[in-house]
């Protein structure tokens, strides 16, 4: 577009103007052109396919080009509008080619064929949800209701100590294999509601989000695929950020008001219903702590801050950093640092230390949680299995945790080696 | 970036990572050697300020459910002894819960209320109240072995009831919870004078 202007790829690769090669228009590239979205983001401006998963920060002329394309204007006219808006003439067809060698006209990402690769379903009936309906969800009443929420829940574990889940609520029944296997699938139904929370948050906004359950192993895994976020301004990308935490903060206030109720004789609850509440509490709560401690993770947390610093690609920016300060950055690993915007690379240098803090807090999670929870399911399962009673049903449970456990690790080479014969015969890529 | 700046970096990290590991093993985290190993035997705890009497400490390892027939405990219901390498939630409970249950429950600071299969309905109404009140603490369970009445457990320390006595039971809960956590949470349990 104009020397010192590049489009800037949100991504480890920068694509320089004047490394382009120039392309022809032509007719992929035009339907390529529909499915680009364009957004404003302070000073920059984000042309992106989410599609491909591919954004490049570009200045507003940019923007303004390709909007006049997109509007049916011809490169010309989109170059003219452009020169007005940048104060000088830029050439248009320059910028054109940049952006097909930065791959932002290839063709559209076709879905995987079926049988290859990770094992993933979208969820088509949740798209019957209007994005009205989906606004009520996320309008200034249900904000009031998420913050009401939040403040309950923080009052109530600050000021009721014994309200405080522990991770011998996971053991709610005198069978630790069933209270565990009974509590999965209440943990995959929160799961499954704290991602629905975001599809929701992303279509209130209107952003066509992808709802998939896949599995990993025998886990079930419930995923958004909110990419197209980008498209919208930062301010309206908190909600779709926030709603799955919205999602389990709402849960979790009604559950420890619950069993404060039950505590207060105002709600007589059967013993094994308030030990079950008091499991959810743990399983919400570990969840909403995760999603603010696992920023290296690029949790929720992660997300929300990044949003909020304004950032492009704090992640990279920051362990790229981080690796410099620590050890030492390769040549290639150097370039890519260096390409990262001022910006994203000036708020690397003290996020560091918040990556620090959430695997301090990650690790109080383990030792608190985590150790001791492991350590009481093994020492049963050892115990159980050295010293033997065949007829008794702590044996084969304790029989069963282990194959679960082995046949996960087991499973590794195996599916490596059908992986290398698969890819060997060219059926998957 | 200097090579100073790199190893003040470098240094530092490593003094956070050593620091936050020595805070997180020490203190109430100790017990986490413990819930591997269980609890070794000890004289009884006396402590005339508390109720109840005191019972003497059992050697107490993790052992099977095959193993837990061959136990003989030094009291009934059981303070200390050997028991299961996982615990239970506090809370209340309808059916009976194994002894190696109830005393892994105990070693983790709660009190347990055991009550024969005859209290009259009201009266465990009552201690159902008081397992609803103090939540985090207790552990309410029906024991067969009981013929009558009921008995408070807390580790190393016991007493026994004819009939439900709120006051008493209350203090009991009060008095002994949390006071021992694979270890005595305190020195000494009654101050001198």
């Amino acid at each position: 577009m104009r020397p010192g202007a590049p489009p800037r790829r949100d991504a480890p690769t920068t694509i320089w103007m004047e490394q382009l090669v120039t392309e022809p228009t032509d007719a992929g590239q035009a339907a390529a052109l529909a499915r680009v979205v364009v957004s404003h983001d302070g000073g920059e401006y984000l042309l992106g396919r989410p599609d491909l998963g591919l954004y490049l920060v570009v200045p507003e002329p940019g923007a303004v080009f390709v909007t006049t394309l997109q509007a049916g204007g011809s490169v010309p006219e989109a170059t003219t509008r452009a020169s007005q808006v940048a104060g000088a003439e830029v050439d248009g067809e320059d910028f054109l080619a940049g952006l097909g060698a930065a791959g932002l006209w290839d063709p559209p990402a076709g879905a995987p064929p079926a049988g290859r690769g990770r094992r993933s379903r979208e969820i088509r009936w949740i798209e019957g949800v209007s994005p009205a309906a989906a606004r009520r969800l996320f309008g200034p009443l249900a904000w009031i209701g998420y913050g009401l929420a939040t403040v309950a829940v923080t009052g109530l574990l600050a000021v009721r100590p014994d309200l405080r889940p522990s991770y011998e609520h996971v053991w709610w029944l005198p069978d630790p294999v069933l209270s565990v296997l009974l509590l999965v699938p209440l943990q995959l139904t929160l799961a499954a509601g704290h991602e629905a929370w975001h599809w929701l948050a992303g279509r209130a906004v209107g952003v066509p989000a992808i709802f998939r359950v896949s599995y990993r192993g025998v886990f079930l895994v419930f995923e958004t695929d909110l990419t197209q976020i980008v498209a919208t301004p930062r301010r309206q990308r908190y909600g779709a950020f926030l709603a799955g935490m919205c999602f389990d903060v709402t849960v979790l206030a009604a559950t420890l008001g619950a069993r404060l109720a039950h505590r207060a004789d105002l709600l007589v609850l059967p013993g094994w219903v308030d030990r079950l509440l008091a499991a959810v509490a743990l399983t919400l709560l570990l969840g909403i702590v995760w999603q603010w401690a696992a920023l290296f993770l690029r949790s929720d947390g992660y997300a929300v801050l990044a949003n909020a610093l304004r950032c492009h690609d704090l992640w990279r920016a920051n362990w790229l950093t981080s690796k410099h300060r620590l050890w030492r950055l390769s040549e290639a690993e150097a370039a890519e640092l260096a390409a990262i915007s001022g910006h994203d690379r000036r708020v690397a240098g003290w996020f560091g230390l918040l990556f620090l803090a959430g695997l301090v807090v990650m690790g109080w999670l383990v030792v608190t949680f985590g150790i001791p929870f492991t350590v009481g399911m093994l020492g049963w399962v050892w115990h159980s299995l050295v010293h033997p009673s065949i007829g008794s049903v702590a044996f084969w449970e304790s029989v069963a945790v282990v194959a679960l456990v082995v046949g996960q690790y087991a499973a590794l080479p195996v599916l490596a080696w059908r992986e290398g014969r698969l890819r060997r015969a060219g059926a998957l890529r | 970036m200097s090579v100073a700046s790199s190893w003040a970096w470098r240094v530092g990290l490593l003094v956070g990572v050593v620091a936050v590991m020595a805070g997180l093993l020490a203190g109430p985290y100790r017990f986490l050697f413990g819930s591997v190993a269980g609890s070794a035997a000890q004289p009884a705890r006396v402590a005339p300020c508390l109720p109840g009497e005191p019972v003497e400490i059992m050697d107490s390892p993790h052992i099977s459910q095959a193993e837990a027939g061959d136990v003989e405990y030094n009291s009934l219901p059981p303070t200390s002894g050997p028991h299961f390498a996982f615990t239970i939630a506090p809370g209340v409970y309808e059916g009976p819960v194994a002894d190696g249950l109830t005393i892994h429950a105990m070693e983790h600071g709660h009190v347990v209320v055991h009550y024969a299969a005859d209290l009259p309905g009201g009266q465990r109404a009552g201690l159902e109240r008081i397992a609803r009140r103090y939540g985090a603490d207790v552990v309410l369970v029906p024991n067969p072995d009981l013929d009558s009445g009921l008995a408070l457990t807390a580790w190393g320390q016991v007493d026994r009831l004819d009939r439900y006595q709120e006051r008493r039971i209350t203090g009991f809960i009060e008095a002994l919870a949390g006071r021992y956590q694979h270890g005595w949470t305190t020195p000494v349990d009654c101050p001198p004078g």
